[in-house]
């Protein structure tokens, strides 16, 4: 490679750690925009996690299956089936669940996903941070309207502030987390989730903004590395939804879902993401083989 | 780069002789750097000074155009990194692969495959607008095998030469060449056949000369030149209007490459991104664009063409994933191995997104979308033009199965509260849409409103009297149980 400009900042993203003892996962800590090791060597591979919905009847096997997967930085238990419009799964119910999980998962970090009601999260999300004490999990999310639930929550997690897709919201967010007592290194920025072809720019010029401001503007509310779910609104595309008797020509689902769900996770993941959480093991394969062949020299 | 006005006024003969328009030299130059005066102002400019104003207000980087007989794509062209700085220019286009490896059947299958992928969306065609013929048995391009080249093909770089017109035709090289040369002619024939945009990757000469009048009157791209042959290419390119594809194994053999390529004064090239590995490619193609659009490097100043398929190795998973990756960082064309409905539907909606305008949001056209097999006695559901509104709308009522008269009003684009919010979507706009658009079309007389604007109901019963007006759910989840409950 001949001397091209490098591109160098003042400002760089934030490591964070998360995990139990002997099995901690740091991320973040980058200089660059994404995968640009060109500029500067990154510290951190973007990670990916597997989600696994309570809402699944396999849920404990895929637990400890996924456990043993060598791509997987870690495990993401959403609790979708809490939400009053979906299951409404009690509390208890649900901690009942995530405690058994995590008996089965024993070499990796578990991030615990709510279920997107605002009050429901409220109590179960701090609720399963208390029962998971020692494991060090990352916490997905607090937003505005709950955030004062979380506070006793940390610092033993790493908390997830969401907002919706706007970069001034996103900062907002975690002022007042800040505020709130909560430290600065505990926190990551969800940004919203999208697939492709559904919104999907806003999110990306969002994340590409956030990171901008991050690094060339060195705006130190903005430094946190960002996660992004991307299984739920993936999969609940039509692309990956309609039957094959319905769009014969489209061919088999699972393809379709799972493409959609890898292409949604690298957009992200360019515009700036530092984890992505995807529902396939395939998928998670084939963001984990990408990141190896960026970060190689094969 | 764009000059400053000090810059432009360096250039300009200094005399303040007003024949531009302007009392003096300065304002002239002003108003130039602004781009409210063109150079042609001025009369007295030199040459030299000219060629140095018109240079430096070029683009950054060059518009490059292909074609088939059928159609035209347009590459490059692009002015920033970022979409949130201003809209992208020119989409990335994408390419299926066929080499002279593949038997019959399987060219055969992958042609059908990428035909098949022919949808709309948001009123756009999505297809696979180009092919890639590739000589495979030639000392390969894509760096895998960069080093030297096979010892048979570098002996016939003659123009003329044509199968059987070689004098000693029983010399088995040749005739090895020659009928390779067959096979990528034919493959070339098929390819044509499609109408799409061909992508000629071949280091033949000949090969390249005979697929370019197959091509004709279409110009595809001519893929690749490097250090070693770009005379003979730049040539074959010239001769036929081409787009030459130039390469490198790194950036300094491609940035020599395009120079000298340059100093041939053909000037319609796309760099061709070399494939020995997706760490080098993807670094490649991002200095490349940065280079060109932060620090004006004219000479890397072209789009890009980038092999997803040999970069993904054969993992039709892995090639997606390398595929988004290129779309979102500055591959102006994509070749892949595999293109089917499952690669093709999330990649090209994320293209789609990508180049919107980051201000204007995406509308899809106001009118009534019969679903689930609706006719004129099905319930009319009214939303706004909103694209993901109408997406989401769209896709829950699919999933009730119940048959709807979806009726999408021109709201400028708005979601359904902003749109309310500023007057877009009010009772007097759905009356009049309703009054003009459906009732004319529909016998039905329900109508669904946007749960979020149910205090629209009052106003719209009045003004809507034979209509039965009734309030949806206000969250999109809420439309099937809503639908359910007629």
């Amino acid at each position: 490679m001949p001397e091209l400009k490098k591109q160098v900042f003042r400002g760089a993203i934030r490591e964070v750690t998360f995990g139990p003892e002997g099995h901690r996962l740091s991320f973040g800590g980058e200089a660059t925009y994404p995968f640009y090791s060109f500029d500067k060597v990154e510290p951190h591979r973007r990670i990916v996690g597997l989600e696994v919905l309570d809402t699944d009847p396999e849920f404990l096997e895929k637990c400890a299956g996924y456990d043993a997967l060598e791509y997987v930085d870690f495990i993401c238990l959403h609790l979708a089936g809490g939400d009053p419009n979906n299951e409404n799964k009690s509390t208890e119910e649900l901690l009942k669940l995530v405690e058994n999980a995590a008996g089965r998962i024993k070499n990796k970090p578990i991030a615990v996903a709510g279920c997107d009601n605002t009050e429901k999260d409220a109590e179960l999300l701090p609720a399963c941070a208390c029962a998971l004490t020692g494991y060090g999990i990352l916490l997905l999310s607090a937003k505005e309207e709950n955030l004062e639930a979380f506070k006793k929550s940390a610092p033993e997690v790493i908390l997830g502030a969401e907002s919706s897709v706007d970069i001034n919201l996103a900062k907002q967010l975690d002022v007042l987390a800040v505020q709130a007592g909560i430290p600065e290194d505990h926190i990551v920025i969800n940004a919203g989730n999208a697939a492709c072809g559904y919104g999907f720019e806003y999110l990306v010029s969002t994340m590409e903004r956030i990171r901008a401001a991050a690094l060339s503007q060195d705006d130190k509310m903005l430094q946190m590395p960002v996660v992004t779910l991307i299984g739920p609104d993936s999969w609940g595309t039509k692309e990956a939804q309609a039957g094959e008797e319905d769009m014969p020509g489209w061919g088999d689902r699972l393809e379709r879902g799972r493409k959609m769900e890898i292409m949604s996770a690298v957009g992200v993941l360019a515009a700036g993401s530092d984890a992505v959480i995807v529902r396939d093991p395939v998928s998670a394969a084939a963001i984990f083989a990408l990141e190896t062949k960026l970060g190689a020299d094969g | 780069m764009a000059l400053t006005g000090i810059q432009i006024f360096k250039l300009t003969p200094k005399t303040n002789c007003r024949d531009c328009g302007c009392p003096t030299c300065m304002a002239f130059s002003m108003k130039a750097a602004q781009g409210k005066a063109e150079l042609s102002g001025c009369p007295h400019l030199t040459d030299e000074a000219r060629e140095k104003l018109l240079g430096a207000s070029a683009p950054p980087m060059a518009s490059v155009k292909c074609s088939s007989p059928d159609a035209e794509l347009m590459l490059g062209g692009e002015t920033v990194l970022f979409r949130h700085d201003k809209t992208f220019v020119n989409e990335t286009r994408y390419a299926v692969t066929i080499d002279t490896e593949m038997s019959d059947a399987e060219v055969d299958r992958i042609l059908k495959s990428a035909a098949a992928v022919d949808y709309e969306r948001i009123g756009e065609r999505m297809y696979v607008e180009m092919i890639e013929v590739r000589d495979a048995g030639e000392d390969n391009l894509r760096g895998i095998n960069a080093e030297g080249s096979n010892a048979g093909e570098t002996d016939v770089p003659e123009l003329s030469l044509r199968k059987g017109e070689n004098a000693d035709s029983s010399d088995p090289a040749i005739l090895a060449v020659s009928s390779r040369r067959d096979r990528y002619l034919s493959l070339v024939r098929k390819a044509a056949a499609t109408g799409r945009v061909l992508i000629l990757t071949t280091k033949d000469p000949a090969a390249a000369q005979e697929a370019a009048e197959i091509c004709a009157p279409g110009k595809p791209v001519l893929n690749a030149a490097d250090g070693e042959n770009y005379a003979v290419m730049a040539e074959i390119a010239k001769k036929y209007d081409l787009t030459l594809g130039v390469t490198g194994g790194n950036l300094n053999e491609i940035r020599s490459a395009i120079e000298e390529t340059e100093k041939t004064g053909y000037k319609n090239l796309i760099i061709s991104v070399p494939s020995h590995s997706l760490r080098e490619a993807f670094a490649m193609t991002v200095l490349i664009r940065r280079a060109a659009l932060l620090d004006g490097d004219r000479t890397f100043g072209y789009p890009t063409f980038v092999d997803a398929g040999a970069l993904a190795g054969g993992d039709t998973y892995l090639e997606s994933a390398v595929g988004a990756l290129f779309t979102s960082k500055y591959g102006s064309v994509i070749a892949f191995r595999k293109m089917n409905y499952a690669t093709a539907l999330p990649l090209f909606g994320l293209r789609q997104n990508l180049f919107t305008d980051p201000q204007k949001p995406m509308t899809v056209k106001p009118g009534i979308y019969p679903l689930n097999g609706a006719d004129e006695n099905s319930i009319c559901v009214v939303t706004v033009d909103f694209a993901l509104t109408y997406f989401i709308v769209s896709g829950e009522i699919e999933r009730s199965r119940v048959p709807c008269n979806l009726c999408i009003t021109d709201a400028a684009g708005q979601s359904v509260l902003t749109a309310w919010a500023s007057g877009k979507l009010s009772a007097d706009s759905i009356a009049s849409f309703v009054k003009n658009e459906v009732a004319p079309k529909i016998k039905c007389r329900r109508l669904a409103i946007p749960g979020k604007v149910t205090s629209l109901k009052g106003e719209l019963m009045r003004k809507l009297p034979e209509w039965e007006i009734l309030s949806s759910s206000n969250e999109a989840v809420g439309i099937v149980p809503f639908l359910k409950s007629l």
